[in-house]
């Protein structure tokens, strides 16, 4: 949540999606919701605590950089003790699906912040198949077919 | 990603198709491209950003993971979770 201050003052220049970039320049695309005069980064916020496997009470110190985009400065721990940024080359980016995505009105609170993170439909899993990821899955950049496969498939 | 064709490859993804995009438990989306092949056994190999998805998931082996589509026929979007050992 972004502060109330804050996004009276620079709301306006903040569109329905913002980019969070570090200085690794890894970035993350989030999409924003206006709650009550309250800017939210709500989808996209999840593979940020995952990326940097951070979890309850880290801290985070971003710079509005203008035109929708934060940079990332320091990232802290519950104990405050800096978090390393994972290098990758070239750098990662985090894009969120924005195809069937509800329009962008504010809307009062919902009843639970759960409400407002990505979460799977189970209608997206009506047809599904469950695999076990192998070693040559994970090194080789493709998914191996093995025999588990076969007893995996459930339709 | 290299899947076999029959049973749940078969209903839902198409042959034609040379781009998916598969969407992660957080609302990522990786953007992958697909090459079915049946030259000695009939196989779809998905490539492009999974192996980017791996990277930055930190995903180890042995993890189940779930691929997802909500009907059968002509998919080009999956959803993917992923569940510990």
């Amino acid at each position: 949540m972004i502060l109330n201050c804050f996004g009276s003052d620079f709301g306006d220049q903040i569109n329905d999606y913002a980019l969070l970039v570090d200085k690794n320049g890894n970035e993350f695309a989030m999409r924003v919701k206006r709650i009550n005069g309250s800017i939210f980064l709500t989808r996209g916020w999840a593979a940020l605590g995952d990326f940097y496997d951070i979890g309850l009470g880290a801290w985070f110190t971003l710079r509005f950089m203008g035109l929708s985009r934060f940079d990332i400065r320091k990232i802290k721990s519950k104990v405050k003790r800096e978090i390393s940024i994972p290098v990758f080359t070239p750098p990662m980016r985090f894009l969120i699906e924005r195809v069937g995505l509800p329009p962008n009105v504010p809307y009062v609170f919902p009843a639970s912040m759960v409400d407002l993170s990505f979460c799977h439909d189970p209608a997206n899993f009506q047809m599904s198949y469950e695999k076990q990821l192998s070693a040559d899955d994970i090194k080789s950049g493709f998914l191996v077919n093995n025999h588990l496969e076969q007893y995996g498939t459930r339709l | 990603m290299m899947l076999k064709y029959e049973g749940f490859r078969e209903m839902l993804l198409d042959k034609s198709n040379t781009t998916i995009k598969l969407i992660d438990d957080c609302g990522n989306r990786w953007d992958c491209y697909q090459v079915y092949q049946s030259l000695l056994e009939k196989l779809f190999k998905i490539g492009g950003q999974w192996k980017r998805m791996v990277d930055a998931r930190r995903m180890k082996h042995l993890v189940y993971m779930k691929l997802g589509a909500p009907t059968a026929g002509n998919n080009m979007t999956f959803y993917i979770s992923f569940r510990p050992i």
